[in-house]
């Protein structure tokens, strides 16, 4: 008889594994602090590549968040050249982080001298013009806030551009640029849907990580 | 002595049973078609070897025999072969796989299933008539299952030529072999030879595309963050708790932080080997638990299998320290008037995201090791 498993609570988990999915999304995510008050809490074993640049990509991580793109440009290329140059959707990314920054100050001149000597470039291709167009449109609004485009302008938009440009450098010093937390969360909701189709009618439903959560 | 001796034969035991097991899971898999599983007219010359022969020499006749067992679903993918030694030129033959009530009505879903089409008896294929693409003296012919995606997939002489949606129930697919014909022979591979498909290929793909499934999920950083933050707030790890929780996130589970402090000091003194300390403050702090006080708490005590507090601390010396100090944890939890459910205590929601996700793969047949899968680089 195979185990039904919706009965899962009856399943012990080591401890150490959720310690160790705790500490790789501390250690992603730059919570230095909270690392070493972790290791300390729990004997987790401290892993050899733990600090390895993390004062810096907590940095570089915060001024793309805040929008200093120019900044965290500047730092990423002392940390490693070519982590821009070989990902253009990132170094646009950053760079458009930057032209938006100039758009909520309305610094409206000399946001369209940058978007023409820094973003123009990027226009030759077609997947960044769409783009553009959006970025550009911004301009022809006195509040840009309440235009279309406003989600451009959101912590949202700068927290995606961060994480992009955390994991490029994680993968650069050859470290997961997954954590363990976003896989174990991926993986459950596919692993859930899969087994909502096999069981087809009889199927409890579709499985939500909200509803989860919340439950 | 006697401990370590019976240690041993346990051991001895408990190997006996895994082999066992392993034995009658390797016997699960189908090995061989069976003669006695099928319409009549089929003689097996060898394990592999089948041969048919039509009872009426004058005209065709359907005849269908199927595997000596299902095809095991926890797989990822399920296949077999065929290799047609010598067909009946006008004669038709089709490989697939059927329910074993099939048999008991075989007319009527002949034309439906010969086509490649799916009825609710199962699936078979005899190649394409418009491409004039059928199976010829010579052909190696086979049949799977990708569990992924829920399909049938038929090839032909090593190449992938057919896919039809299955959706029937995983489990009770029998490969099945059926003729249209005077005369057949054939030779039957369920894995025992190298298949002239590449199925290892196959699967490198088909693993490829589920994994793209699964990196292509998006999240939010608020989900990872307020599960990172639930999980240390509920196990009581307050100076993490504290120097993570710069940005407090809504209060929904702030009834915890009441107790926080005293959920670490009781951790930290069991951690460092304190147990009559901790008990100590137990009593000073929560005299309702010691006293049994609510319905949660009993069942907190079964779920240890004690039936008094005290009995908790009496077996702190058989237990490991974190086993402990997440007994004690969840009963001071239990005190929260808020806390209506001893999952609630026992759990925060990433242990119990992660215990779903072993149970399921589990019950999908694959072996989930977190370590391997989430420490590997990407």
């Amino acid at each position: 008889m195979d185990l039904d498993p919706r009965q899962y609570e009856n399943l012990a988990v080591n401890d150490n594994d959720i310690h160790n999915i705790v500490l790789s999304y501390l250690i992603h995510n730059c919570y230095k602090e909270s690392v070493e008050s972790f290791i300390a809490c729990t004997g987790a074993t401290q892993p050899a590549d733990y600090l390895e640049d993390m004062d810096k990509r907590k940095r570089i991580f915060h001024f793309a968040l805040e929008g200093n793109a120019l900044k965290a440009i500047e730092l990423t290329e002392q940390l490693a050249k070519d982590i821009l140059e070989n990902n253009k959707d990132l170094q646009f990314d950053l760079l458009s982080l930057h032209f938006v920054e100039l758009v909520c100050s309305r610094k409206c001149t000399e946001a369209l001298e940058f978007a023409q000597t820094k973003l123009g470039p990027f226009g030759k291709e077609p997947k960044y013009m769409e783009k553009l167009e959006d970025f550009m449109a911004l301009l022809a609004y006195k509040e840009p806030e309440k235009s279309p485009m406003f989600h451009l302008l959101s912590l949202e938009y700068r927290q995606q551009v961060a994480d992009s440009l955390n994991r490029a450098i994680l993968a650069h010093l050859n470290l997961p640029s997954y954590t363990a937390m976003e896989r174990l969360i991926q993986q459950a909701t596919v692993v859930r849907q899969c087994l909502s189709q096999e069981a087809g009618k009889d199927a409890p439903p579709p499985f939500s990580l909200k509803d989860f959560l919340r439950s | 002595m006697a401990g370590t001796i019976r240690k041993e034969i346990l051991k001895v035991v408990l190997r006996e049973t895994n082999e066992k097991e392993e034995k009658k899971k390797e016997a699960e898999a189908p090995s061989k078609l069976d003669t006695s599983n099928s319409t009549g007219g089929f003689v097996a010359v060898s394990t592999d070897i089948m041969k048919y022969t039509s009872v009426y020499p004058d005209k065709p006749e359907l005849n269908v025999i199927l595997a000596d067992e299902p095809a095991p679903w926890k797989n990822l993918l399920y296949y077999f072969e065929i290799y047609v030694k010598d067909a009946d030129f006008k004669g038709k033959i089709a490989i697939g796989f059927t329910l074993a009530l099939f048999l008991m009505n075989i007319e009527p879903w002949w034309e439906d299933l010969i086509a490649g089409h799916e009825s609710s008896h199962g699936v078979l294929y005899s190649g394409d008539e418009d491409t004039g693409s059928t199976f010829l003296s010579g052909d190696v012919i086979g049949a799977g299952i990708n569990y992924s995606t829920n399909e049938f997939f038929f090839c032909k002489n090593g190449e992938l030529v057919h896919s039809v949606p299955n959706n029937l129930s995983n489990r009770g697919l029998y490969p099945t072999i059926a003729v249209l014909s005077q005369h057949e022979e054939m030779h039957v591979n369920f894995g025992q030879k190298p298949f002239a498909f590449n199925l290892k290929d196959f699967e490198a793909r088909e693993r490829r595309k589920q994994q793209q499934k699964i990196e292509e999920i998006s999240l939010s950083p608020q989900v990872t963050y307020s599960l990172i933050r639930s999980y240390l707030l509920h196990s009581g790890y307050e100076d993490t708790f504290n120097s993570f929780d710069v940005v407090p996130s809504s209060p929904i589970t702030d009834e915890q932080t009441n107790t926080l402090n005293h959920r670490s000091t009781l951790r930290q003194l069991i951690m460092n080997g304190n147990v009559d300390g901790a008990f100590a403050k137990v009593h000073e702090w929560y005299p309702q638990i010691v006293e049994v006080g609510s319905q949660l708490c009993i069942y907190l005590l079964h779920y240890y299998g004690c039936y008094k507090f005290e009995l908790i601390f009496k077996l702190a010396y058989e237990m490991p320290l974190e086993v402990l100090a997440n007994a004690v944890n969840a009963f001071v939890l239990s005190t929260d008037p808020h806390m209506e459910e001893a999952k609630d205590c026992l759990h925060s929601p990433l242990e119990r995201l992660l215990k779903q996700l072993t149970a399921c793969k589990r019950y999908e047949g694959e072996d989930f090791l977190v370590e391997k899968e989430f420490s590997k680089r990407d």
